[in-house]
């Protein structure tokens, strides 16, 4: 992956946001 | 998680001090989550060496459309499911209230080593893995351990009984999954349309 720039700051961004949302969510079981 | 934590905080075991502590093993575990991966990846891109910008790219878009996929349904393919250990309720009698709310956050927060029902977990881990940055990997992990530990303590310190606000949880499992399946499949889209347009 791209580590800086415009892209990579958007990856970034996106992931880290993505991973926060993920875990908060992974609380839950079936 | 939610049942177990939330007796010690609203009981006399620790309270406040136990959701602090259990927020703190978040970070600790995605701390340590993220190096071990990040230092994986970037020895993983030096091995490689220039292709492996586009290659790690389109290998976490690949695992995303794949986990995507999984969590909405369409495919039986679950590969977060080989993992069927759960953290130990054991620690809260070896470690007390306070050493075993950290001890569970940092397990939970290392995304391998406990039973995961939800397969975008793959995405975090992946994303870690081949960001090809020791910053990065240590970004997303840290922000997957305090996600998931600063959630638990939210639900844990609210009020009302602890049990129905566990049970009120797993109840949304099939909306997180959801949202889950299509955001997995938005990172996919992401990463793939960002490297044609690089």
């Amino acid at each position: 992956m791209e580590p800086w720039g415009l892209i990579g700051a958007v990856r970034l961004f996106g992931l880290v946001a993505f991973s926060g949302i993920v875990a908060s969510m992974s609380i839950a079981s079936p | 998680m939610i049942g177990q934590i939330g007796p010690f905080v609203k009981g006399d075991q620790g309270g406040r001090r136990v959701l602090w502590l259990h927020i703190a093993g978040g970070l600790v575990g995605g701390c340590l989550a993220g190096v071990l991966l990040g230092t994986t990846g970037v020895a993983l891109a030096t091995v490689v060496g220039s292709p492996w910008q586009t290659v790690s790219a389109l290998l976490l878009a690949a695992m995303s459309l794949v986990a995507g996929l999984a969590d909405l349904g369409v495919i039986p393919f679950a590969p977060m499911r080989w993992q069927k250990r759960q953290t130990p309720r054991g620690w809260s009698c070896a470690l007390g209230p306070e050493g075993s709310a950290f001890g569970w956050a940092v397990d939970l927060s290392l995304g391998v080593t406990t039973i995961v029902s939800n397969q975008a977990v793959l995405v975090v881990l992946a994303a870690a893995l081949l960001s090809g940055g020791l910053l990065s990997a240590v970004l997303v992990m840290v922000a997957f351990g305090l996600g998931r530990a600063a959630s638990v303590a939210v639900h844990a310190a609210s009020a009302g009984d602890v049990n129905e606000r566990s049970n009120a949880v797993d109840r949304r499992f099939d909306a997180y999954r959801l949202i889950g399946g299509l955001g997995s499949l938005g990172v996919a889209l992401l990463f793939l349309l960002s490297e044609i347009a690089r």
